[in-house]
C-alpha cells in the first residue's frame, strides 16, 4: 500500500490481495459518524467499494504496478467514495446481467454495487476511469423489503 | 465434528478451512474468516483435493464467516454445479454475520441454496 498523509484517501496496488485494505480504511473514514449510522453505511460501502475494486483488477487491464486510488467525502446528507484507476475504459455492454433464479458464477459484482448504493456513476476521465459511489446518510427503515439496501 | 488436525489456515488469505467426512458421500467444510476474492482461489484448490473432489453432498458451514463477496459466492456456485453433476447438492449453514448474509440476500442466493440455521450448542 502506498502511504497517504490524508486519512480520507487510500492508495493501493491494483492486486487482489490489496483489497483487504479497503474495509479498515472505510471504517476509519466513517468513524466521525454516529456509531449506528457508521456501522450501517460502512457495511454497505465496504462490499460495494470492494466489488468495484475487484471489477477494476479483473477487467481494466491495469498496467504493472498500477495503483487504485480511493477518496471519501462526507456531507450532512451523503457519503461519497471516488475510485480512480489508470486502466482500460469500462464497457457496460460487456457486463452479463444475472437472471434471477438462474445461478451463474460471474456477473454479480456490479449488480451488488447497484443494490448497495443510492447512486453509482462511471466516467472516463483523462487516461483513466472514475467511479463514484454515493450512499445517503439516512437509510430508509424498510430498505430490505425492496431486496436492495436502498430505496429504488 | 471437525477434527482440529484437519483445519488449515491459508497464509495468504487467512481463511480457515476444516473438513470432516461424517458419512460416505457427505463432506462438511467449515469455513472461518473472509470468503472473498483473496480467499477464493485457495478454497477452490482445497475443494479440488482428493478427499473432497467428487463428493456428491457437501455442507459448507459458514457460521464463522464474517464477509462474503461475489468471488466467494462464485466458489459456492461452482461447487454446487459439481455436486449436482454427481447427483448431490450443496447445503449451507447460515452465516452468523449480517455482513456475510448480505451478498446471499441481495443476489437471492438465499433462495437458491438450501440454507440451514446454525447448530445450537446445547
Amino acid at each position: 500500500m502506498t502511504a497517504s498523509a490524508d486519512p480520507t484517501e487510500l492508495v493501493i496496488e491494483g492486486t487482489t490481495a490489496m483489497v483487504r485494505k479497503i474495509g479498515p480504511w472505510l471504517h476509519g473514514v466513517l468513524g466521525e459518524l454516529p456509531d449506528d449510522e457508521a456501522g450501517a453505511i460502512a457495511a454497505r460501502l465496504e462490499l460495494a467499494v470492494h466489488e468495484v475494486a475487484m471489477n477494476i483488477i479483473d477487467h481494466a487491464g491495469l498496467p504493472v504496478a498500477a495503483e487504485i486510488r480511493f477518496s471519501a467525502g462526507i456531507t450532512d446528507s451523503v457519503v461519497e467514495i471516488c475510485v480512480t484507476d489508470p486502466g482500460l475504459p469500462f464497457d457496460p455492454a460487456g457486463v452479463r446481467i444475472p437472471v434471477a433464479g438462474v445461478p451463474q458464477e460471474r456477473g454479480y459484482g456490479l449488480m451488488l454495487v447497484r443494490k448497495l448504493v443510492n447512486d453509482l456513476d462511471y466516467r472516463r476521465v483523462d487516461a483513466g476511469n472514475r467511479w463514484t459511489l454515493r450512499v445517503n446518510r439516512t437509510p430508509p427503515a424498510d430498505s430490505q423489503k425492496t431486496g436492495n439496501e436502498h430505496q429504488p | 465434528m471437525i477434527d482440529p488436525d484437519t483445519v488449515r489456515t491459508s497464509r495468504d488469505s487467512g481463511l480457515t478451512v476444516g473438513v470432516a467426512t461424517p458419512a460416505a458421500g457427505l463432506t462438511v467444510v467449515t469455513l472461518g474468516g473472509q470468503l472473498d476474492a483473496v480467499a477464493a482461489s485457495d478454497l477452490r484448490a482445497r475443494l479440488d483435493e482428493s478427499d473432497i473432489a467428487g463428493c456428491p453432498q457437501i455442507v459448507f458451514d459458514l457460521a464463522a464467516v464474517d464477509f462474503v463477496d461475489s468471488a466467494g459466492l462464485a466458489v459456492l456456485v461452482w461447487q454446487r454445479r459439481s455436486c449436482r453433476a454427481h447427483g448431490g447438492d450443496v447445503v449451507l449453514v447460515r452465516p452468523d454475520s449480517d455482513n456475510a448474509m448480505r451478498v446471499f440476500r441481495l443476489t437471492q442466493f438465499d433462495q437458491i441454496f438450501r440454507m440451514l440455521p446454525q447448530q445450537q450448542d446445547d
